[in-house]
């Protein structure tokens, strides 16, 4: 079988754990990659990989079969339309975009094109979060009536470089809620389905024109109540997911290899930069400890491709959490 | 015949109404006057990252808010500066307002500085001669810092990975304007001591309300002294260190920048020194190593593709 031709656009911190995990896949072939920063070009063209500063040349040249996005939140829109005007599949970083103005003309994009589009929610693919989802499904947990989701991560919790685009409300189209918040709500949803009622508070401390807190009550139509609560604030990462069933409760932590991994992607780089080899790579495991989340992400993505099936979370359920979140915003006035 | 000690002034906050009261005193306890002919003050705080003063990581506001009423009421100079550089992971306009600096210059009328946007200049023949290799003869400093009437160091007391302690010779590290920093890494003691022996404090002012040892801890600490050899000599004795195993403070002592011959003033230092949240020897040797380990581990069995049923590369 043919391995599907990957372009990745944006070869920052998210996109190089892509690109690492592209190498390792079997079903996957890194042909181009697109990037504003040289040197990490520069690395990525001695493994043989044709480079671009810029993804409007890379994605119309090279027409790979799958782009992934993995870009500062206000180049998402563009890239997903280029991309799918393209005939390309896309797997997109969150948040899915800035508004639901851009939410919509990606989905519309994509829906007119036919191309495939998941969102990388890497959350629903911790051990952890898939084995609760299994027993909500299967209701071994009983009827359940509260569920907790804290997320206290962000951009300055790890002490390393911030890049310039964070700081620019604009450019980043929110804060804590619209970046990590994401992975919570489109967790919760789900889980549960379908919402009755949200209600949202943010905060900011920060003073760089958006929330760097922010907690989410949901009413859910099967009667569950959920409480979700982002910072990033705190120097500290903190996953954790609780479900309180009347039968019994369970609890869902992050492993810490799979998502709190900054340093462990750092030294992973340097592998690359060491002239470690694409064809070295093939097949070989990165992580020997740890819960490799985004290794599963992109194993299920690549295999929704060759089985030409509908990958989750698809556009329509980014549209879903990006409703949640804009009303959130509304209320609170705390947007921008 | 045996140097003056330089006098530190210690106070604990809890004993004041308001910081203002209690930086007023440890200044009294070092005997430091203002002179009113002052027209310039640079008010170098400590700003590594984006973390707030309650991490122990950055320096306190209130506590320049206090020092600023006090220079005022003192002095009244016509301009008082706050100075920080960038770092290799942090850009000073973006922490001035983050960390509530931007609020504070608005309410105070005080220029914020991004050192890294300033003219610089050489560092004089003098020192230049200590810059013993390529990489520390590109120190350069801010020119703006050599023209201040009174220069004050506001560090904050906490420990570092590389240097053992951070406190007012570490904190003049970060009037080198360049961002990456961390090239300097490799001789780091020698590049504190030359940037201290290039710009000395007149006075330092330690912010030790929040220090950061193995986590960070409310100590209500405000120190003060004119000699920043000597300032650190105490912290690294309230931090449980012994200073003659700090690097940077021996290099300063030999270039020459002050002495470590002390005089406590005010509250004792074992009291900080009680409550100062000390890093065990076990912790820190035990974490890293462990890390070395994993991390050898790690590549080992990466290249290797021993674990988890490796399949062969494409085409093998």
């Amino acid at each position: 079988m043919k391995p599907i031709k990957i372009g990745i656009a944006g070869l920052g911190g998210q996109g190089r754990k892509h690109f690492l995990n592209c190498l390792r896949h079997k079903n996957c072939e890194v042909i181009a990659v697109a990037d504003t920063y040289k040197r990490n070009l520069s690395r990525v063209s001695e493994l043989g990989i044709n480079t671009y500063t810029d993804y409007h040349e890379m994605i119309p040249k090279e027409k790979p079969d799958a782009v992934i996005i993995a870009l500062p939140n206000f180049l998402h829109a563009d890239c997903s339309v280029i991309a799918s005007e393209n005939g390309c599949n896309i797997l997109l970083e969150k948040p899915f975009a800035r508004s639901m103005e851009e939410a919509r003309l990606i989905t519309n994009h994509v829906k007119k094109t036919g191309v495939k589009l998941m969102l990388a929610m890497c959350q629903r693919f911790i051990n952890g979060c898939q084995e609760l989802k299994k027993e909500i499904d299967n209701e071994t947990l009983g009827r359940i009536d509260f569920a907790s989701a804290l997320f206290f991560t962000g951009p300055f919790t790890s002490g390393k470089g911030v890049p310039e685009w964070i700081f620019d409300p604009i450019k980043m189209g929110g804060g804590a809620l619209l970046d990590s918040g994401f992975h919570l709500i489109d967790l919760l949803l789900w889980f549960f389905g379908k919402v009755n009622s949200v209600q949202g508070h943010t905060e900011s401390i920060f003073s760089l024109g958006y929330d760097d807190y922010a907690d989410v009550f949901l009413r859910f139509q099967n009667g569950v109540n959920a409480l979700a609560v982002v910072s990033w604030r705190s120097r500290n990462p903190c996953y954790r997911i609780e479900v309180a069933g009347e039968y019994s409760r369970k609890v869902a932590f992050s492993d810490k290899f799979g998502i709190f991994d900054v340093g462990l992607r750092k030294a992973l780089f340097s592998f690359v930069r060491e002239g470690v080899s694409q064809k070295v790579m093939k097949g070989r495991p990165f992580l020997p400890l740890g819960d490799d989340i985004f290794y599963k992400e992109l194993d299920y993505f690549t295999k929704c491709i060759i089985n030409d099936e509908d990958p989750e979370p698809d556009a329509k359920d980014g549209l879903n959490v990006q409703s949640i979140i804009e009303s959130i915003y509304e209320k609170t006035n705390s947007k921008n | 015949m045996k140097d003056k000690p330089n006098l530190i002034g210690l106070v604990d906050t809890t004993n004041y109404d308001n910081l203002s009261n209690a930086v007023e005193q440890v200044l009294k306890h070092i005997n430091f006057t203002f002179n009113r002919k002052i027209k310039t003050v640079a008010i170098k705080v400590n700003l590594n990252n984006y973390w707030r003063c309650s991490s122990g990581e950055t320096t306190d506001p209130e506590v320049v808010e206090a020092l600023v009423d006090i220079i005022r009421l003192n002095a009244n100079p016509d301009e008082i500066y706050l100075v920080e550089s960038d770092a290799t992971v942090m850009r000073t306009d973006y922490s001035f307002k983050m960390l509530g600096y931007e609020e504070l210059a608005e309410q105070k009328n005080l220029k914020l500085v991004n050192l890294g946007k300033e003219k610089l200049i050489q560092l004089k023949p003098e020192v230049y001669v200590h810059a013993i290799n390529p990489l520390l003869q590109k120190i350069q400093v801010p020119e703006i810092l050599t023209k201040m009437d009174l220069f004050i160091s506001v560090p904050k007391l906490k420990l570092h990975s590389l240097t053992g302690l951070t406190c007012s010779l570490k904190n003049q590290f970060g009037c080198i304007p360049i961002k990456r920093k961390v090239m300097f890494h490799e001789n780091l003691s020698r590049a504190i001591a030359i940037i201290n022996k290039a710009i000395t404090p007149d006075l330092v002012l330690v912010d030790g309300i929040i220090s950061k040892g193995k986590t960070p801890r409310r100590t209500n600490l405000l120190m003060a002294g004119c000699n920043p050899v000597a300032v650190d000599f105490v912290a690294a004795k309230i931090c449980g260190m012994n200073p003659k195993k700090i690097k940077h403070l021996m290099e300063s002592k030999k270039l020459g920048v002050g002495s470590t011959n002390v005089q406590c003033i005010g509250d004792n230092w074992e009291h900080f020194a009680e409550i100062f949240p000390k890093k065990g020897f076990l912790y820190t040797k035990s974490r890293t190593s462990l890390l070395t380990l994993y991390g050898l581990y790690l590549k080992k069995m990466t290249l290797e593709g021993k674990v988890f049923g490796a399949k062969p590369a494409r085409g093998e």
